[in-house]
């Protein structure tokens, strides 16, 4: 029998929002690859990467809107209260376009505009990356 | 002798490709079941006006609120289902002045700019 709680805590929630995140930048990556060499894994790879795009919002909604409101009572208490104000706000609303990104780039990829994709796999991988430096910043902001 | 044979020839190339124009037609024709650059368009620009709008007209944030539980939720249902409904919808609109392409790229980076930046004069102004 599976524990579902297993899948709740914030451990495994943070875990599952950091591996999703870098898998949708992985998937990206590889279809940026795959674009030159006209290889037959681009449409599954650009479908599975809009779809862990979309699922992943689940582990980033249950960290931001159980696990977080503590750490930002502290970060705005703290000397770095922008590392909310800035950061996470910024963070938190960019990732919502993540997913859109995602499948703007996909659907490019599946109707036949694999070279007009390009740009958008890449700004997907460029948000991602972003996303990622901002989280880092935040948790920066808790602990100083 | 030879010239009349290759006269029919080229014709017949000529006819199996299609000249560049005609690429550009056919490409223009192709119809998807969405047209996912202006849902995108559609559900950036609505992202940075939720997020400005909702900071500055407290209401708007308010609204959210109560009727999604949280405004992040408010704003991540709204701009999927835009982004759905907008692209399902203008999937056989014909592109207007402004590519629909190019109006998606333009929208979506300056929603990202533009949430960044508010932010920060939020910060330092407000």
């Amino acid at each position: 029998m599976v524990d579902v709680s297993f899948f709740l805590r914030r451990d495994t929630v943070l875990f599952l929002h950091v591996i999703m995140g870098l898998l949708v930048a992985v998937l990206a990556v590889w279809v940026l690859l795959e674009l030159n060499k006209k290889s037959s894994l681009i449409k599954p790879l650009s479908a599975g990467a809009a779809i862990v795009s979309w699922v992943s919002v689940l582990p980033a909604a249950r960290l931001y809107l159980l696990f977080y409101p503590p750490t930002k009572t502290l970060i705005k208490a703290g000397p770095a209260p922008w590392a909310h104000s800035i950061i996470m706000e910024t963070k938190e609303h960019w990732a919502l376009l993540v997913p859109l990104i995602v499948t703007v780039a996909a659907w490019l990829v599946i109707s036949g505009k694999e070279k007009e994709s390009k740009k958008w796999w890449i700004l997907a991988i460029v948000m991602i990356a972003l996303i990622a430096v901002l989280g880092r910043v935040v948790k920066m902001g808790a602990v100083a | 002798m030879s010239k009349a044979k290759t006269k029919p020839a080229k014709k017949q190339a000529a006819a199996k490709t299609p000249a560049k124009s005609e690429v550009k037609e056919q490409a223009k024709g192709q119809k998807t079941m969405f047209n996912f650059h202006l849902g995108i368009a559609a559900s950036s620009l609505l992202l940075a006006i939720l997020v400005i709008g909702g900071e500055l007209f407290a209401p708007l944030k308010d609204l959210l609120k109560n009727v999604f539980t949280h405004h992040w939720i408010g704003k991540a249902v709204i701009i999927s289902l835009v982004f759905f409904i907008a692209g399902y919808l203008a999937r056989n609109r014909e592109a207007g002045k402004i590519p629909d392409e190019e109006l998606a790229w333009k929208s979506t980076l300056a929603s990202i700019a533009a949430i960044f930046a508010f932010y920060i004069i939020h910060y330092f102004l407000v």
